[in-house]
């Protein structure tokens, strides 16, 4: 039986008027890839943003690891082991890249100014270790080479990785990934198809927001399908991708 | 003019120039991380250096300095925790006023504490009589005290902001709030650090200035204005710009006094600082672009 990681309870989120998310509920277990598919404002950023602290929720809960993180501050969830990225790149632009991986290290890290401040060999030596694995990370997904670039100067696709490789190095438990194929060519969304089937490999659980639904066949073991801020079906990809109203939502009415 | 006059001129000019700096890159360390101006900067050098005069007689100098830098450090937290931290997502604007109410806050507890006397720290080494002789140029020792200290701080500065943890993380911050917060930093504690770094460096800053132009209680706000001038002529949030930019203007000041009478000295900074929101509000070395990359 499959250990249960992170557990969304009836969740709401309001902009004014607008009903956001309403009423999502769905669990993901370990080490899977779990998807979620639906088109544009059917509110999966707003999701996402719920699930790593940016926004709080109206109502529901968010159970991870058997705790609750409703509410709780982003940088606190990450301290406990959900890391993210962006629909666009959130990159330290004035950053290296390298810069950018070991700032994704600071959980792992005694970041108190006095303590930091008072045992200067310990600090350095866990300056040290912080960009050994900074090193490490990018080696692992060959951006060695630009380890010494500014992200600003980076191509798009490129940008992308850096950021993977920053939300790797927080060493997270679940990754939540916005979009990670948007903008890249057929060749790139393969490179990030097999990435993110590796890291689940490494053991870590993700969510994924994808909006190339052939991809999100291939890779995913669960998907479930928002519209209109609810929850519209839940699935294995055979089941999503034969159901006729998730197909009639998915290319517009005209189209069905 | 003699060599040697100009000589001094230069002197005098980048000693006040590297005090401005230092005000300046207290400026950017707050800007970087906040987005806000902190008018209260100038205050913190004038604090540090009443605090430093006060422990002076009973303490060996550089224990004077020290704890007046560790207190002036610990009031500029309390000011951040007690009037800044708190608010939910402040505007931009009310933070600054809030920094000028700080401002006079501190100027009028000082007088009451420290009344309107001119008061000065010991000169580090030697008497106000000593002097070096360097090309020619009498000059006081002071001098090359304050030049050597406000360099330390700007090498330790970039030392701390490349290679520490706590650096980058404030540097982080700086670049995107969003992400910095995604990585596990939290970012209301950053700003208390600037705050605090921007206090200690003040503190010691005027510590190191006060036995060459003294100390009183409201000198704060003429400082605040050049260093401001400066960090605007760097470009706001560059520190190394302002460094360049301080002795600029301090240069400038220096200068102006051969041809203009010494009462415009005050006055040239300020012009300065207007032509440049005029005609350049990125700076001098600023570009727009890069001006227009930071996210608050
Ligand atoms: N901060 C906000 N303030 C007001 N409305 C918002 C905010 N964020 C999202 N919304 C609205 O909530 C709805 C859901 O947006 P969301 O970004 O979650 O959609 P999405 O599913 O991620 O869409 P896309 O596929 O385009 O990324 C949209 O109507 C959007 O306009
Ligand atoms: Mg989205």
């Amino acid at each position: 039986m499959k250990e249960l990681l992170l557990e969304i309870k009836r969740l709401d989120r309001f902009f004014g008027g607008l009903q956001a998310v309403r009423d999502v509920s769905f669990s993901v277990l370990k080490g899977m890839v779990k998807a979620i598919i639906g088109p544009n404002g059917a509110g999966k950023t707003t999701l996402f943003n719920l699930i790593s602290g940016y926004l709080k929720p109206h109502s529901g809960s968010i159970i991870f690891r058997e705790q609750s993180i409703t509410g709780c501050k982003p940088h606190r969830i990450a301290e406990l082991g959900i890391s993210r990225t962006f629909q666009t790149t959130k990159l330290f632009l004035q950053m290296t890249v390298l810069e950018n991986v070991m700032v994704g290290r600071h959980t792992k890290t005694n970041s108190e100014f006095l303590s930091a401040l008072l045992n200067l060999p310990r600090t350095w030596r866990e300056e040290k270790q912080i960009k050994e694995k900074a090193v490490e990370i990018l080696e692992i997904l060959s951006l060695t080479d630009i380890k010494d670039e500014y992200a600003a100067n980076l191509s798009f696709g490129q940008q992308r990785w850096v950021e993977f490789a920053r939300a790797l190095a927080l060493e997270p438990e679940l990754l939540l990934l916005d979009e990670p194929a948007a903008g890249l060519n057929i060749y790139e969304t393969q490179e990030i198809a097999d990435l993110i089937l590796k890291i689940r490999e490494w053991g870590i659980t993700i969510l994924l927001v994808e909006h190339d639904i052939s991809m999100v066949m291939d890779i995913s073991d669960e998907i479930i399908v928002l519209n209109y801020g609810q929850k519209f079906a839940e699935g294995k990809p055979e089941d999503i991708q034969k159901n006729p109203e998730v197909i009639t939502i998915y290319l517009g009415e005209d189209n069905a | 003019m003699s060599f040697e006059l100009l000589f001094q001129y230069f002197l005098s000019g980048i000693t006040v120039g590297s005090i401005y700096a230092i005000v300046a890159v207290g400026f950017n360390i707050i800007y970087n991380t906040t987005g806000i101006i902190n008018f209260a900067q100038g205050e913190f050098l004038i604090l540090g250096a009443m605090v430093g005069i006060t422990l002076s007689p009973f303490l060996p100098l550089p224990l004077a300095i020290i704890l007046a830098v560790i207190l002036t450090v610990i009031i500029g937290a309390l000011i951040e925790i007690i009037f800044i931290k708190w608010l939910k997502e402040p505007s931009v604007l009310r933070v600054i006023i809030i920094t000028i109410g700080v401002s006079i806050l501190i100027r009028e507890a000082m007088l009451h504490i420290w009344d309107e006397k001119v008061r000065a720290l010991r000169y580090f080494t030697g008497t106000e009589v000593s002097s070096v002789t360097i090309f020619g140029a009498h000059i006081s020792p002071q001098v090359l005290w304050v030049l050597g200290i406000s360099a330390v701080i700007v090498i330790c500065l970039n030392f701390f902001f490349k290679f520490t943890l706590i650096g980058r993380a404030m540097r982080a911050c700086s670049a995107n709030k969003t992400a910095a917060r995604l990585c596990g930093i939290n970012s209301k504690r950053m700003v208390t650090f600037s705050f605090m770094l921007s206090a200690g460096i003040g503190a010691l800053a005027g510590c190191a200035v006060s036995p060459l132009t003294q100390t009183q209680y409201d000198m704060g706000a003429s400082l605040a204005i050049k260093g401001f001038t400066a960090a605007i002529l760097g470009g706001l949030g560059n520190s190394m710009a302002a460094v360049a930019a301080g002795l600029i203007i301090g240069l400038l000041e220096a200068f102006s006094i051969s041809i203009l009478p010494l009462a415009y000295k005050d006055a040239v900074a300020i012009a300065l600082l207007l032509i440049i929101l005029f005609f350049r509000p990125s700076g001098l070395f600023g570009s727009r672009e890069k001006s227009a990359l930071k996210e608050y």
